[in-house]
């Protein structure tokens, strides 16, 4: 296990592991936190993780993690590595098995006042509504082609379907669709796995929050954005559902048996990768896109269903639009500085989220001036945030923390929380709730989380994003 | 303990230890623990059965490979699979009958069946043992 004397404090929030604290390392290791926060970072294997992504082949710069870590698989959850396109390495690890995991806001006309002695209706409204659950399909259904054409178009499909308002893929990371999405390398078992989850939340860590704009920060951001103190929006936080699982599923088996094949040794079997340029890396990075779509269609068909149940809680002319919508497990190529020239780069991010800052051309142009919007979901009953990206995200390959990340295992929860404290203490605080899994509700308990104000303090102080404004829940629905 | 598995400590995810005496019992084992993650309770109603083949590098991955595949099956068919009677096993390629029952719900939704720190190996008391991590 590495300790706090393995590393090289480059300022109150940088530390580094040197490239040669491990010879298999090709590049440093950074990581983003205060120095409390690192205390406990360093009582789980996240860190030796982190040095293990440091030998991927044609890796760059350093790799790095944010202050959310925690321990994962391959790459720790907040981890950022970036490597040189297109013969570099491309991992499924450092993607995750939640292709395109990732959240979005929707920003509403109404004020917490006016819309207060509603929120118990809405809440249970939206429980009913969103199909969520472990398994749980849902009633959205498309033919072969219908389901094909979802995974090469992603949220754009869903729109020209119906599902959704014109602007929809404006404000959302590659407007919601990528590209470079190929249905070749997607397995039959993908698709059967995935077809019937459209529109469905699934249940862990996923869910839909009403919140209210606690305070602004920086109001001149803060009204690019369209927020204002006590304005009510909407977060959906899910991701490809088992599409994008069994895909990851998929490759990882077949990077490994890729490994096998060429006699490379491996530090973990998570972290097997193969060459970008290599059919297998191609035939990934394609089908990776394809989950990506799904996800994306899947948070735009549940921003179709919330609007739904919102005019019927609110009346038909109070709206719902999108502020934005961030990817937090996926890779990209983008183009970014090492050592002082500009570089194309294969940008793996496993619980980290882009921060574009001004400027930036694949920033919306509505948005450009000031940065992306940045989402930073704390834990259920605390805090969320609102950050924009900023120039200091030259550092992190254009990344961000992507929440509060966990502290307390799953199995600890259950045992220091009850169902009947934690609902008592969510209802002194206003914050209705419905659920469908009691257990899994203690699961994601705010204790079972870090605090999410120390992680932002860490992404702020460096530089990587702006505070715009915090966000309070009233109103939770969980799988 | 001859046989069976335990929950070990892990931050986000499941991760179990499990033993058996044979390779037989090491996978019947972790098939088990998977089903008993997908659901808490006792399996009771419709029976349901599906034929498997699998093929791998090596025995660790041949394991990690069959979970997968009956947790797919399992996702596929609304099922919770927990018990196997091979056709024939061996370090590389399994042929079995998974049996189990039809579910109305999971409690659990495994994403995969990760093969980070599985490593099959024999412990000092002879029995082969190795972790595994579910990612939820």
């Amino acid at each position: 296990m590495i300790s706090k004397a393995n590393l090289k404090r480059i300022n109150d929030f940088t530390w580094e592991i040197p490239k040669n604290y491990r010879s298999d390392m090709n590049v440093p290791a950074r990581i983003y936190a205060s120095e409390k926060m690192l205390d406990d970072i360093l009582k789980d294997r996240s860190v030796d993780q982190l040095v293990n992504v440091a030998t991927l082949e044609g890796v760059v710069g350093h790799v790095l993690v944010m202050p959310d870590v925690h321990e994962g698989y391959g790459f720790p959850i907040g981890g950022v590595a970036a490597t040189l396109y297109p013969e570099g390495a491309i991992s499924p690890g450092g993607i995750g098995y939640d292709i395109n995991c990732g959240v979005r806001l929707l920003l509403s006309d109404l004020y917490f006042e006016e819309a207060k002695p509603f929120m118990e209706k809405l809440v249970r409204e939206l429980f009913d509504r969103i199909p969520s659950g472990v398994g749980r399909g849902g009633s959205f259904r498309v033919d072969k082609d219908g389901f094909s054409a979802i995974l090469k178009k992603g949220a754009k499909w869903v729109v020209e379907y119906g599902y959704g308002e014109e602007n929809d893929t404006i404000n959302v990371e590659s407007h919601g669709s990528l590209e470079f999405a190929d249905l070749d390398g997607v397995s039959q078992k993908a698709k059967e796995r995935g077809i019937n989850q459209l529109g469905t939340l699934g249940a862990g860590n996923h869910f839909v929050e009403v919140d209210v704009v606690d305070e602004v920060f920086d109001p001149r951001i803060a009204k690019v954005f369209g927020l204002d103190e006590e304005r009510i929006v909407a977060l959906i936080h899910t991701g490809s559902r088992g599409f994008g699982h069994q895909i990851a599923t998929d490759y990882v088996r077949e990077m490994l048996e890729y490994s096998v094949r060429k006699g490379q040794r491996l530090v973990d079997r998570e972290l097997a990768s193969c060459s970008f340029s290599s059919p297998e890396g191609r035939n990934y990075f394609g089908a990776m896109g394809a989950a990506a779509n799904f996800a994306w269609a899947n948070r735009q068909i549940i921003t179709h269903y919330i609007r739904g149940v919102w005019k019927k809680v609110f009346g038909d002319n109070k709206k719902l639009k999108l502020l934005y919508d961030v990817a937090h497990n996926i890779a990209k190529i983008e183009t970014h500085e090492v050592d002082g020239r500009l570089v194309r780069l294969i940008v793996h991010r496993k619980g980290a989220t882009r921060s574009f800052g001004p400027g930036s051309t694949e920033v919306p142009g509505n948005y450009r001036t000031v940065g992306q919007p940045v989402i930073v979901p704390g834990s259920m009953g605390t805090s969320s945030y609102v950050l924009a990206g900023a120039e200091g995200s030259r550092l992190t390959f254009g990344s961000c923390c992507h929440g509060a990340g966990r502290a307390m295992s799953r199995q600890e929860a259950r045992r220091e929380v009850a169902f009947t404290v934690l609902k008592r203490e969510l209802i002194s605080k206003g914050v209705y709730f419905a659920t469908k899994s009691r257990g899994g509700f203690v699961e994601e308990a705010p204790l079972a989380y870090k605090n999410v104000e120390e992680v932002i303090d860490v992404v702020t102080g460096v530089g990587i994003a702006r505070k715009v404004a915090r966000l309070r829940p009233v109103g939770v629905v969980k799988g | 303990m001859l046989s069976g598995y335990r929950r070990l400590k892990h931050t986000s995810d499941i991760k179990i230890l499990v033993k058996g005496e044979t390779l037989e019992n090491l996978f019947s084992n972790a098939l088990q623990a998977m089903a008993k993650i997908l659901v808490r309770g006792r399996l009771a109603g419709r029976q349901c059965q599906a034929n498997i083949k699998v093929n791998s590098s090596e025995e660790t991955s041949l394991l990690i490979d069959f979970l997968s595949e009956v947790l797919f099956l399992s996702a596929k068919r609304g099922a919770v699979f927990d018990k196997v009677k091979f056709r024939y096993l061996d370090s590389c390629q399994l042929s079995a009958v998974v049996l189990g029952y039809k579910v109305d719900r999971f409690d659990k939704d495994i994403k995969a069946v990760t093969y980070h720190e599985a490593q099959i190996k024999r412990n000092k008391k002879g029995e082969l043992e190795t972790v595994v991590i579910f990612d939820l």
